[in-house]
């Protein structure tokens, strides 16, 4: 039942990688693939235009709502942080009654939530309500009663490898949203239990945004430092390189010791999912650099790209890949292996 | 064969919109026009460009477009008092957002010093300098009281520079050192950009070693760099980078 909930599996089920639970009598429904199906799109659209999407598909109390609670927190010059979390958020739905449900568009880069109830109202799809959540507020953590940059910036503060820390906000956001959402039942943003310590709208925003704006840091840097165009320009190569019909374009980009079966997965994806993958992520980690890549039409995959500088030569690359859906399991390894 | 059915009809939907959007399309939704490639197609876009134009030209307008947009809505973010309007003083929403704010600011202004440092520009990386010591006299005073701020504030403004040099990670200021929590977060957060910054300024004012990426990237300046006292943006004598080999 509870894979049901996590639409983000389709692809994963796809690359026959992540579907192995039987689902018994799960019935597939028709509504339900409509709902998530225009939750994407508007996730797709809100990447690009935050407020438009949301005059678009939400009805009039939701854009009241959605410009009181969260966008007095923002300036016109800010919605890029918005378009931000959006290209890069899974989608995850529960709570599905006729043709009405719960979408969350999760980001794990930016550890929050935004949980949309949407309905089906003839044949028009709508956003009738929201609710913004902290990552810290969904998987039911107390704020510390001390503060700690550490801990509000976990994925950013190199505490632990990038793709560990992003698997592990993952996977117990999803285990915390699957135990409140199943997949059918009242479409209830707030059901009994789920949340417990979140803040107002307002407070929970405030929290994701102190994430957005360390990414708009971390992307100034990437974006705008002289000193990172080689990084940046091997990542744009390799880009292009994914969207070649075979993996020798990859390969030749790639540094020697890469592992080819990883770059034979990624050639497994769709040239659409794959032909799409752009730089989300930059850090610096024991003097290497990682350029971490996601494709706005599959993002629960994620390529991450470490990049080694080399005198006089382009940085040598070693490209490892992340699917989201298996975080669980990524995570039980590694705590397997640390002990 | 139903395990299969809705994921595949989903991936199919994923993809169609996917084409979908890309030609305008938008099939059972409210009218309107469709996105243009969103935010990940931005940064592909501006990736691709130098890549293939080593950012010159119309693609480096782009690039700059973009990156503008990341340092407006970073300023934007971090100097505005909604924050503070909308969560008040107390409360641990307050207390957590103002900590995190503080911490990308300061990295941000350490950024700004490597920068200056790489270029060779002496005044911006005073002024860069002089902004990263006032940040951190206002961290001490915030974190570990007014007065005592105040107090431990003058001594990283005095010391700051030797305690950067010295000790490589953490309490880069005298006002973090008075505030354990303070200096554990900047600790695990800004280890690496603050240990660079120190050698970047023995390599600045020293010259940068063989082989490393700074090296011919304009003039490393002669010894004697004057850095500004954060009071009233003046040089001291007790600043001067000559100070600095003592500590190396």
């Amino acid at each position: 039942m509870r894979k049901w909930v996590l639409y983000g599996c389709v692809l994963a089920l796809w690359a026959g990688s992540a579907w192995a639970e039987p689902a018994g009598d799960d019935k597939p429904s028709a509504a339900l693939a409509t709902l998530v199906t225009a939750a994407n799109l508007f996730r797709t659209e809100a990447s690009d235009n935050v407020e438009q999407a949301v005059r678009k598909w939400g009805t009039p109390a939701f854009v009241r709502k959605w410009n009181r609670e969260v966008m007095t927190l923002f300036d016109k010059e800010e919605h890029i942080e918005w378009h931000d979390f959006f290209s890069s958020a899974v989608l995850w739905c529960g709570r599905l009654a006729g043709r009405e449900g719960v979408v969350a568009l999760y980001s794990p880069w930016s550890d929050g939530a935004v949980l949309l109830r949407i309905r089906l109202a003839g044949e028009k799809t709508r956003l009738t309500d929201f609710r913004a959540l902290s990552g810290e507020a969904l998987r039911g953590e107390p704020l510390p009663d001390k503060p700690s940059v550490a801990r509000t910036l976990r994925l950013y503060a190199g505490a632990e490898i990038p793709t560990l820390a992003l698997a592990r906000l993952y996977a117990d956001s999803l285990r915390a949203f699957e135990a409140h959402f199943p997949l059918e039942g009242r479409p209830d943003l707030s059901p009994a239990g789920f949340a417990k310590n979140a803040g107002s709208i307002g407070q929970e925003t405030a929290l994701i945004k102190t994430r957005m704006l360390h990414r708009m840091r971390m992307f100034n840097d990437f974006f705008g430092q002289a000193g990172n165009r080689p990084f940046l320009a091997a990542a744009g190569h390799l880009i292009k390189a994914l969207e070649a019909e075979d993996a020798k374009a990859v390969l030749a980009r790639l540094a020697a010791e890469q592992p080819t079966e990883v770059v034979e997965t990624v050639f497994e994806m769709p040239v659409s999912v794959r032909g799409g993958f752009a730089p989300n992520f930059f850090g610096r980690n024991n003097g290497k650099v990682l350029v971490g890549l996601v494709s706005p039409t599959a993002p629960q995959w994620i390529l991450m790209v470490q990049m080694e500088e080399r005198p006089g030569a382009a940085p040598a690359l070693i490209m490892e890949a992340l699917d989201l859906n298996v975080s669980g399991q990524i995570v039980a390894l590694a705590e397997k292996e640390a002990k | 064969m139903k395990r299969v059915f809705l994921p595949s009809l989903l991936l199919v939907g994923f993809v169609w919109i996917a084409g979908g959007v890309e030609r305008g399309w938008a099939a059972d939704s409210p009218s309107g026009p469709a996105p243009s490639g969103g935010f990940l197609g931005r940064t592909r876009d501006a990736a691709v460009a130098v890549a293939e134009h080593d950012a010159s030209g119309a693609a480096a307008t782009g690039v700059e477009q973009l990156n503008e947009a990341f340092k407006i809505a970073l300023e934007k973010g971090l100097t505005d008092a909604k924050y503070k309007e909308l969560l008040g003083r107390a409360g641990k929403y307050a207390k957590v957002v103002d900590l995190a704010l503080k911490a990308i600011k300061m990295g941000n202004l350490s950024n700004e010093c490597r920068v200056a440092l790489v270029n060779g520009n002496r005044d911006e990386f005073a002024k860069a300098f002089n902004n990263l010591v006032r940040e951190g006299v206002k961290m001490g005073a915030g974190t570990a009281g007014a007065a005592k701020g105040a107090k431990v504030g003058a001594l990283g403004i005095k010391g700051g520079l030797l305690v950067l040099i010295t000790v490589p990670a953490g309490a880069i200021i005298g006002g973090l050192a008075a505030e354990k929590l303070a200096e554990k977060a900047y600790d695990e957060l800004l280890a690496g950009s603050i240990t660079e910054l120190g050698e970047l300024i023995f390599d600045t004012v020293k010259g940068p070693p063989p082989g490393s990426a700074s090296e011919g990237e304009g003039e490393p300046g002669p010894p004697g760099v004057g850095l500004p006292h954060p009071d009233d943006g003046s040089e001291t004598e007790g600043q001067r980078p000559e100070k600095l080999r003592r500590f190396r």
